[in-house]
């Protein structure tokens, strides 16, 4: 049983007060942040060592905790209602993090170990990494780029933005859009309510791919030699497509299916009211 | 996401909706792949499960003692509308993961409309148990539901007027397209694309609404 060692506590009334700490860690531990308003953006670096950065009033307290491989941050209120405390935490490249936020925009940048955030009010942003990706907010936009793992995401207001990502990939939002630009996954689930759905990437062999929407247009850009199944399926919607395409297979309900290609992959392509385009990347109706 | 990509197409393939390529390409990887297999005996269950709604009521009555539960939990028991959808294998599944994910253990119970004894205080209704399904609930899928929007209601104050806000609007936009979705249902009740859009669209709004007790719960 490893004991837990107080780095840091609170700092006493001031109108702005500032934490920062520094100390030694283990490669490949986690840091854990747990807090109800503010902001937290947690960077990397080459040292093995965590510096913790924090800036409150002096209701809140800050509390840091090093046990184990596990780095834990939390803010408290000392008294009255929380009010909010701004981190800037560093971590070695190699650390996991979770975040727990309330109302907490959070953004993680250049880190390898694997990610959750969950937070209520804010936007959650992801810059590089290695690691898996669960990152959930209900008021926000999520927002994920050059990340190298797989990805899962959600947000119930606001979008989502996947760039340059290669891992697979599940993207739920309810009011808000999906963009997924420069995606290398094999397999991709991707669903919104009231928003389009947008994907430009590889469709890779043996891959499956859904992206669907109930109010709202789809839209895949693909390279010219793509090799897939296609299940389109629309109630009040129109479908068109730069290839030329013919829609063969039986038809159950208002689904219709044809394959581009020897067909290995699987694309389901779903709007209930909405547009779905079938794009091939350098075409004449592709546009960036 | 390391979810085996074959896990979602064992539904479509018990429904028999799959393309003859899919459908060998996907029994050639059930030879080998001991959970799929598991995921396709489940769905078949469901399918029983389904089937065994249109039959004669159960041997005993099961209503009584539930609908006494549920009053001791404080619940309202509303009269059920008459089915109007078919419990098709992925809507059972769909209904399954919502029981699941709203955090409950116990007994399956899901009802049917159609003869057989009337529960007390809901006409139509009629309570079935398919001891052939895991354990995923006491109450009835709606019951739960209705349940958790109580929870809701009367923990909203406790999150800030603006995540009230965006949990309502949230909530009218699945509602939009849950009712757009049964319109097309009444129309074209054996699409499979309309069957499992507003199975996901009802999963959108069970998520929301676990997410939003979560929030209330965080803040208390």
């Amino acid at each position: 049983m490893v004991s837990a060692l107080v780095l840091g506590v609170a700092l006493l009334a001031a109108p702005q007060q500032q934490t920062d700490t520094t100390f030694a860690v283990n490669a490949g531990g986690r840091l854990d942040v747990d807090l109800l308003a503010g902001q937290v953006r947690v960077e990397s670096w080459e040292r093995n060592a965590v510096r913790v950065r924090a800036t409150h009033d002096g209701t809140m307290e800050v509390d840091i905790r090093h046990g184990g491989d596990v780095v834990r941050v939390e803010a408290e209120a000392r008294r009255g209602p929380p009010s909010p405390v701004t981190f800037l935490i560093t971590v070695p490249r190699s650390y996991g993090v979770n975040v727990d936020g309330l109302s907490a925009p959070v953004e993680v940048h250049n880190v390898d170990g694997n990610l959750a955030v969950e937070t209520v009010n804010g936007p959650v942003t992801v810059v590089g990494g290695r690691g898996r990706l669960e990152l959930q907010t209900t008021n926000g936009a999520v927002t994920v780029r050059g990340a190298r793992g797989s990805v899962r995401v959600g947000t119930v207001n606001q979008g989502i933005t996947l760039e340059d990502v290669e891992g697979d990939v599940q993207a739920q939002a309810v009011n808000g859009h999906i963009s997924m630009q420069n995606v290398r996954a094999r397999a991709v689930d991707a669903e919104t309510v009231n928003g389009s759905v947008s994907y430009r990437g590889a469709i890779q062999e043996n891959g499956r791919y859904r992206f669907s929407t109930h109010n709202g247009g789809v839209t895949l850009h693909v390279p010219a030699g793509v090799s897939a199944t296609f299940s389109v399926a629309t109630e009040n919607g129109t479908f068109d497509s730069d290839f030329p395409v013919q829609m063969q297979g039986r038809r159950r309900g208002d689904r219709a299916t044809f394959t581009l290609g020897s067909g290995s992959a699987r694309v389901e392509m779903e709007s209930f009211g909405g547009r779905i385009e079938l794009r091939r990347i350098g075409g004449g109706q592709d546009q960036r | 996401m390391n979810q085996d990509p074959w896990t979602d197409r064992v539904s479509a393939y018990a429904d028999d909706d799959m393309e003859a390529a899919e459908r060998a390409a996907l029994e050639a990887h059930l030879r080998t792949c001991a959970a799929c297999r598991g995921v396709l005996a489940d769905v078949r269950a469901l399918r029983e499960a389904a089937t065994a709604l249109e039959n004669p009521p159960p041997s005993r009555d099961l209503w009584p003692g539930i609908a006494a539960r549920i009053r001791e939990d404080g619940a309202r028991v509303l009269p059920f509308e008459p089915r109007r959808t078919r419990w098709t294998a992925p809507r059972l599944a769909a209904a399954a993961l919502a029981i699941v994910a709203l955090g409950s253990a116990g007994l399956w119970l899901t009802r049917a409309a159609g003869p057989g004894p009337a529960a007390p205080g809901t006409p139509g209704t009629q309570v079935v148990l398919t001891a052939a399904l895991p354990a995923v609930g006491e109450q009835d899928y709606e019951v739960a539901l209705e349940r958790l929007e109580r929870t809701l209601d009367a923990r909203r104050e406790g999150l800030d007027p603006a995540t009230v806000r965006v949990i309502d609007q949230s909530m009218a936009i699945i509602d939009a397209a849950l009712a757009d979705a049964e319109r097309a249902l009444e129309r074209d009740p054996g699409s499979a694309y309309l069957n499992r859009h507003y199975d996901a669209t009802m999963r959108k709004k069970i998520d929301l609404m676990r997410r939003a007790a979560d929030a209330t719960r965080a803040v208390s």
